[in-house]
C-alpha cells in the first residue's frame, strides 16, 4: 500500500472498522509516516469535538413536549369543528332524528362515527359530510366477529375461538342480530323492535336436536353478552373528550381510500371495565364507516381482552323486511317512565346510606351524598301483566364520587351492598354509572313486591328542605 | 433497531404513540442542525418542536416512508424560515422588547454546528447521523441502504471539509517516510 492508499483507510480506522490485518498494516504504517500520524490525530480530535458536542444535546428532551403539542392542537381542531357544528345546529338535530332510537347494537356505529368524526383534521372528508350521511341513514348491515385474546401484543398473546355473525338495523327501531356456527350456519338469532316507549326482544337459540327455542321478553336487553358489551361501548365513547381521540392516517380497505381514528383507554381516562382501543375506518368519498375495530378488557378478567371487528358495513342498501318479523301471537310490550323532582333533596338526619363490599367497610355513606333530587317509576307493560319499578337517584358530593370511581376502578365486576337506612338491602354491580350519582332502586315489583313506596312517599319519609 | 419505515408505517397503521420512536431517534440530530443553522439553541428547540408535530400530522403525504429523515430536516428548513420572517417582523414592531429567554448551562459548540450547518446535504446528513443521532456506521448504511464503504468515504470526506472549514488544515500529506 501507497500512503494515498493507507490514506483512504484512515477514517474507517479510527472509526474502527477495519479488519485485523488492515488494521495491523496502518498501524505499522503510522509509526512511519509522521503525516498519516497527523491526519489521524486531526481525525481524533474532530472525532472528540463531535462526540463531545453530540452529548451536549443528550438533555434535548422533546417527546412530552411534542406529544403535548399534537394532542392541544387536535383539540384546538375539535373546539373549531364543534363550535360550528353546535351554531348550526346539527348536533340537535341528529339527536332527534330516529336514529337514536336504534338498538344499542346499531347505535355504537353511529355513536362511535359521532364521537370520533368531530376529531376529524382537515382532509377530504368532513365532519359535516359524515353528519349528513349518519342524518340519511335508513338501513345499515354488518359483519362482525368477537374473539377473546389473552394478553395482547404481548409474548404469550393467546387468541380464543371467535364468534362471528352478521347485524341488521332498520331506522324506526329494528334490529336483528345473528350468531354463526364454525360451518358459517346460524346458530342464534335475535330481533329487537323498538317503537317509542314499546320494544320487543326475541332470542331465538338453535337447540342440539335442531330445533328452534324461542325466547321474548320486554324492555331490558336479553343478550347480555352481545348487547351488553355493545352498548357499554357505545356509552363509553360518549365520554370521549376532544383531547382523547386521534387521526390515525389513511389506508386502503377492500379497495377503498379510508380514514381512520382512534382512542386508547389511557388516552380516554375512561372508568373501568372498559380499557382498550377503538378505531374507526371511514370511507374518504363517501364519509361512512367501512370497519370499525375494537379491543377492550372482557369483563371481570382482567387479562382476557375482546377483540372486535365491525367490517363490510353496508349503509342504506335495502333489507328484507322479513328479517325482523316477529313469530305469530307475540305481543309488543310497553314502557313508560315517570320522573318526580323532589321539592326536598336532602336526607333526613337520622337516615343511613351506605354502599361498600359485603362484609366490609363502606365506600360511600349517607356523609357522601349532596342531594336526593329526582327518581323515577317506570310501569312495563306485558301481555296483561304490570311490572313496576322505582329508582331513587342519589347525587354524590365531590368526595364521594372520587371514592366510588376508585373503588369500582380496582373492583371490576365486584358486587357492592347497598344498604338504605336498614329498610332496603341488596347487591348489585355498579359499573360506569359511576358518575355523580348512583343509583338505589327502591322496589321492583318482582323482587320488593310487598315494599311498595311511591315517590312522593319516599320524598315524605326520608327528606327535608 | 427498527428501521425509519417501519415506523412510520406504524404509525399510519393506526399506532400514533410509535411516533415517540422517530422523536427519540431524531430530536438531537434535529437540534444540532438547527442549532447550526440559528446559532441559538431556544430558536432552535421551538422550530424543532414546530417541525416534528407538522411531521406528525403530515406523515401520510410522506411518499417514501424511509425518505424520513432528509423529509424532516427539509420540514425543518421550513419551518426556521417562516419563524425568521416572523421575528423580524415582530422585531419590527416591538423594537428592542422583543423576548429573551436565558441561554442554557450546557456548553454547545456553535461554530462546529454553523460549520456542520454549511456542509453539503449529503455530508451534513451523515455527520448528524453519526455523531448527533449516535448512530454507527453501519447502521447509517443500512438505513440509507448503501455500502458500507460509501458511507466511510463520504464520512471520510465530510471530516476532510469540516476540518478545512474549522481552518485547521488537513496536514500535509505528502508521505513522509522516516
Amino acid at each position: 500500500m501507497n500512503c494515498n492508499e493507507y490514506k483512504d483507510k484512515l477514517f474507517a480506522y479510527v472509526e474502527g472498522l477495519l479488519d485485523d490485518s488492515d488494521k495491523e498494516a496502518i498501524a505499522a504504517h503510522l509509526k512511519v509516516c509522521s503525516a498519516c500520524r497527523n491526519e489521524v490525530s486531526g481525525t481524533e480530535q474532530l472525532q472528540e469535538r463531535l462526540v463531545a458536542d453530540g452529548a451536549a444535546y443528550a438533555e434535548s428532551d422533546l417527546e412530552n413536549a411534542v406529544f403535548d403539542r399534537i394532542v392541544r392542537e387536535q383539540t384546538f381542531k375539535l373546539r373549531k369543528i364543534e363550535t360550528a357544528n353546535y351554531k348550526i345546529g346539527i348536533w340537535r338535530n341528529i339527536m332527534n332524528t330516529k336514529v337514536t332510537k336504534f338498538a344499542a347494537a346499531a347505535v355504537i356505529i353511529i355513536g362511535v362515527v359521532m364521537g370520533y368524526l368531530m376529531f376529524r383534521d382537515t382532509s377530504s372528508v368532513s365532519w359535516a359530510d359524515v353528519v349528513e350521511q349518519i342524518r340519511m341513514v335508513k338501513t345499515m348491515s354488518y359483519e362482525w366477529t368477537l374473539t377473546g385474546v389473552m394478553n395482547p401484543g404481548s409474548e404469550s398473546e393467546q387468541i380464543g375461538e371467535s364468534q362471528r355473525g352478521r347485524f341488521y338495523s332498520q331506522d324506526p327501531g329494528k334490529c336483528r342480530w345473528e350468531s354463526l356456527d364454525e360451518n358459517g350456519e346460524i346458530r342464534q338469532i335475535i330481533i329487537s323492535l323498538f317503537s317509542g316507549n314499546k320494544r320487543s326482544t326475541m332470542v331465538y337459540n338453535l337447540t342440539r336436536e335442531g330445533k328452534w327455542d324461542i325466547n321474548t321478553t320486554s324492555g331490558i336487553a336479553v343478550n347480555k353478552d352481545e348487547l351488553y358489551r355493545t352498548e357499554h361501548l357505545w356509552k363509553t365513547l360518549e365520554k370521549v373528550t376532544s383531547e382523547q381521540a386521534m387521526e390515525i392516517g389513511e389506508k386502503v380497505i377492500d379497495g377503498v381510500a379510508v380514514v381512520g381514528f382512534m382512542a386508547t383507554s389511557k388516552k380516554l381516562g375512561l372508568l373501568t371495565p372498559f380499557n382498550g382501543t377503538l378505531e374507526v375506518w371511514v370511507d374518504q368519498d363517501t364519509a361512512v364507516p367501512i370497519q370499525i375495530e375494537a379491543e377492550y378488557q372482557d369483563d371481570g378478567q382482567k387479562d382476557v381482552f375482546m377483540r372486535h371487528v365491525m367490517k363490510n358495513i353496508q349503509w342504506n342498501t335495502p333489507l328484507d323486511e322479513k328479517l325482523f318479523q316477529l313469530p305469530e301471537g307475540v305481543e309488543i310490550s310497553e314502557r313508560e317512565s315517570r320522573p318526580l323532582f323532589f321539592t326536598r333533596t336532602q336526607l333526613k338526619d337520622n337516615v343511613t346510606v351506605w354502599v361498600g363490599p359485603r362484609g366490609g367497610s363502606p365506600v360511600v355513606t349517607e356523609k357522601d351524598i349532596a342531594k336526593v333530587s329526582c327518581g323515577t317509576t317506570s310501569i312495563e307493560r306485558e301481555g296483561g301483566n304490570e311490572r313496576y319499578r322505582t329508582i331513587i337517584y342519589f347525587d354524590l358530593n365531590e368526595d364521594g364520587e372520587e371514592k366510588l370511581r376508585s373503588h369500582t376502578k380496582t373492583h371490576i365486576n365486584e358486587k357492592l351492598l347497598i344498604d338504605f337506612n336498614g329498610e332496603i338491602i341488596y347487591e348489585r354491580t355498579i359499573k360506569t354509572e359511576v358518575g355523580p350519582r348512583f343509583i338505589v332502586v327502591l322496589c321492583e315489583s318482582e323482587i320488593f313486591e310487598e315494599h311498595e313506596l311511591s315517590l312522593k312517599e319516599f320524598e315524605e319519609n326520608y327528606l327535608k328542605e | 433497531m427498527s428501521s425509519d419505515k417501519y415506523y412510520v408505517d406504524r404509525c399510519l397503521d393506526g399506532h400514533p404513540d410509535d411516533f415517540r420512536h422517530l422523536v427519540r431517534r431524531y430530536q438531537k440530530v434535529l437540534m444540532a442542525h438547527l442549532v447550526g443553522q440559528l446559532g441559538n439553541v431556544n430558536e432552535a428547540e421551538e422550530i424543532a418542536q414546530e417541525t416534528l408535530v407538522r411531521c406528525y400530522f403530515g406523515l401520510s403525504k410522506l411518499k417514501k416512508p424511509k425518505s424520513f429523515f432528509p423529509w424532516m430536516l427539509g420540514i425543518s428548513n421550513r419551518v426556521a424560515k417562516e419563524q425568521y420572517r416572523n421575528r423580524q417582523r415582530r422585531r419590527e414592531t416591538l423594537g428592542a422588547l422583543a423576548e429573551k429567554k436565558p441561554e442554557r448551562r450546557v456548553q454547545y459548540d456553535y461554530p462546529l454546528a454553523r460549520t456542520i450547518a454549511q456542509l453539503p446535504d449529503f455530508y451534513r446528513e451523515l455527520i448528524l447521523l453519526r455523531y448527533y443521532g449516535d448512530h454507527s456506521c453501519k447502521e447509517i448504511a443500512k438505513q440509507l441502504d448503501m455500502p458500507l464503504g460509501t458511507i466511510t468515504k463520504t464520512l471520510s470526506r465530510a471530516y476532510a471539509v469540516l476540518r478545512e472549514k474549522l481552518g485547521k488544515p488537513a496536514g500535509n500529506m505528502e508521505c513522509e517516510v522516516q
